[in-house]
């Protein structure tokens, strides 16, 4: 018996079985085992064979970039500072959120849909690692495609607001802009993924997402004044400002339009724990109904 | 290895799918688990694979749930429905994805592929597959990690003859080589060419659990022609056998074997004209278990 003499039949399935005893139906395999770097590249082969990644994938570069030309443009002016040029190259991040938000979603809500889900807990009965795995995959691809967009708009942001490519002296308030862009891409992913694993529906997923992140924002015109400012702080769009956005003066325009301006502000550290807590809450909500539903 | 479901029961709302439902499933050979539409099958089939959760009850391989085994996808396969996949994806996409969470990759793939006759269609978007295609990439993925137990939801629906064949063929070798083979279908002359043991399921309760020989002949019943049948018929009454219809000098029994009356004929001298099992296919007997337990009947 050899595996050839099986596919040697390829085309002629009925010819596969066995007749002499011996051979086997089935090319044999060696003893599999289900490891987290398989189930990582298992869901990255999924996310990368969804169409939808690479339009939320261009369009989310394309908004980052395109954010970068518009407003070193309008800076270049003046004399730039190289935390401006930070602004400039992350700002892109209050459009490219849309993105992340999507592709979290869509990562698991495509396979509810098409009942493909089915086929995952088959092979990772442990369904909160099959979770894990979505998350991380999700996570990273949104860290990894804005840090690069951010270092592309930064490099164009400089050349186009005359400070040419001098780089080399970023204060810590740039680094944190230059790392909490990512993270914070990353972070609504993760967080929009669980918000779709509890609803298994986009259209569901989505309008929670949009509502937590737009909608609310809003409408805390409708608190009084003396509180709005302390709530909207722990909202996640505006925690998440605070770690991507200039925490004070000149860069705040770029998203004052979505975040009520207000006297009270959270620390960066603050702020992402606010964005760890949410994280929290959600996926631990996920995992308990994704560990009970029938699927 | 053998599947073992403990008192399995499941509600959806207030409605009981699955009752209490206790069985075990073979090696070696192929198990057929047939029941009317609405019985529960596709529930059983999938609180087994640990997608449905059981209200009560427990589902062990080896005396172990699934997910105590580091290789689950070796452990069991399945084929749930046919068309769970995102159709704008490859058949290659898909099962890659599958794969590569137990670190197979692209050459067991086409080994796959080429097993299953899907291998001109391999880069083929999956989107504009007929039922069959659907089919055999769903029986494809199953068997892609080359599983001890396969559990298979109609897995011949929309095969064309050559596919049903195939299925047949590649199911019973599987068996033959020591797998544990689940397969539901409501095709009955199909069921009785495939299978070695049946498990009949009806309004959620296990109504047999027998090799496909004893379901057949035990409800089977004995058609006998004779000039002299009012006396054999008066013998047998007083053996508590009683006549299931009786036309002229034909009569239909149930309750006795062939060989028994047979044996009283001779003993008695009587003459049969006639003597032969009538009723005795999977279908009659099946019709016969779930009589009762027919949620969708035509008619009413």
């Amino acid at each position: 018996m050899s595996i050839a003499a099986v596919t040697s039949h390829d085309m002629t399935p009925q010819g596969t079985a066995s007749k002499n005893g011996i051979s086997h139906v089935l090319p044999p395999i060696g003893k599999t085992r289900l490891t987290w770097s398989g189930l990582l590249g298992s869901e990255w082969i999924k996310m990368r064979t969804r169409v939808s990644t690479y339009w939320l994938g261009g369009i989310g570069v394309i908004m980052m970039i395109a954010m970068a030309i518009a407003s070193a443009i309008q800076g270049s002016n003046g004399d730039v500072s190289a935390d401006s040029v930070m602004v400039m190259a992350t700002g892109g991040v209050v459009g490219a959120q849309f993105c992340a938000m999507l592709l979290g979603v869509f990562t698991i809500t495509n396979e509810y849909r098409t009942g493909q889900i089915r086929s995952t807990f088959n092979a990772v009965p442990k369904r909160l690692q099959s979770l894990a795995a979505k998350a991380a995959v999700a996570a990273i691809a949104s860290f990894v495609v804005t840090a690069a967009s951010i270092v592309v708009s930064l490099i164009i942001a400089h050349v186009l607001s005359g400070r040419g490519l001098a780089f080399g002296y970023f204060s810590p308030e740039g680094l944190r802009m230059l790392i909490g862009a990512p993270l914070y891409m990353a972070f609504i992913a993760v967080l929009s993924l669980m918000v779709g694993a509890i609803l298994r529906k986009s259209a569901g997923a989505v309008s929670i997402v949009l509502l937590m992140f737009w909608a609310l924002p809003g409408s805390m015109v409708i608190l009084p004044p003396s509180i709005s400012g302390i709530v909207a702080a722990f909202l996640p769009s505006t925690a998440g400002a605070a770690l991507y956005g200039l925490s004070s003066g000149a860069g705040d325009q770029v998203f004052s339009a979505i975040t009520p301006q207000s006297a009270f502000s959270l620390p960066v550290w603050g702020a992402f724990l606010v964005l760890v807590a949410y994280v929290a809450l959600f996926a631990a909500i996920a995992s308990v109904v994704t560990k009970r539903r029938d699927v | 290895m053998h599947i073992t479901a403990n008192n399995l029961s499941k509600h959806y709302g207030r409605k009981l799918v699955v009752d209490n439902a206790s069985f075990t499933v073979h090696d070696g050979k192929v198990t057929g688990f047939l029941g009317p539409n609405g019985a529960g099958k596709s529930t059983t089939m999938r609180m087994l694979l640990g997608l449905h959760r059981p209200d009560s009850g427990d589902v062990l391989f080896d005396g172990r749930s699934l997910t105590s085994f580091e290789n689950p996808l070796q452990v069991v396969g399945s084929l749930l429905d046919a068309k769970a996949f995102n159709p704008h994806n490859t058949p290659s996409q898909y099962l890659l994805a599958q794969a590569a969470t137990h670190g197979l990759g692209a050459k067991r793939v086409d080994e796959i592929l080429h097993l299953t006759g899907l291998a001109k269609v391999a880069d083929k978007k999956m989107g504009g597959f007929s039922l069959g295609m659907g089919q055999r990439l769903g029986i494809a993925n199953a068997l892609l990690a080359d599983p001890q137990v396969l559990i298979l939801d109609e897995p011949i629906n929309g095969l064309d003859p050559e596919g049903v064949r195939w299925v047949r063929d590649t199911l019973k070798s599987l068996a033959a080589e020591g797998r544990t083979i689940l397969i539901s279908s409501h095709l009955m002359a199909e069921m009785s060419q495939t299978a070695d043991h049946i498990i009949v399921i009806g309004k959620g309760k296990i109504l047999a659990d027998a090799p496909v020989d004893d379901i057949v002949s035990g409800k089977g019943s004995v058609r006998v022609r004779s000039p002299q049948l009012p006396q054999l018929l008066e013998l047998l009454a007083s053996r508590s056998v009683e006549a299931k219809s009786r036309e002229g000098d034909t009569a239909v029994l149930t309750g006795i074997a062939i060989e028994e009356i047979g044996q009283i004929a001779a003993e008695r001298r009587f003459t049969l004209f006639e003597l032969a099992s009538v009723g005795s296919s999977l279908e009659d007997a099946y019709l016969n278990l779930t009589a009762d337990a027919v949620e969708y009947k035509t008619g009413e």
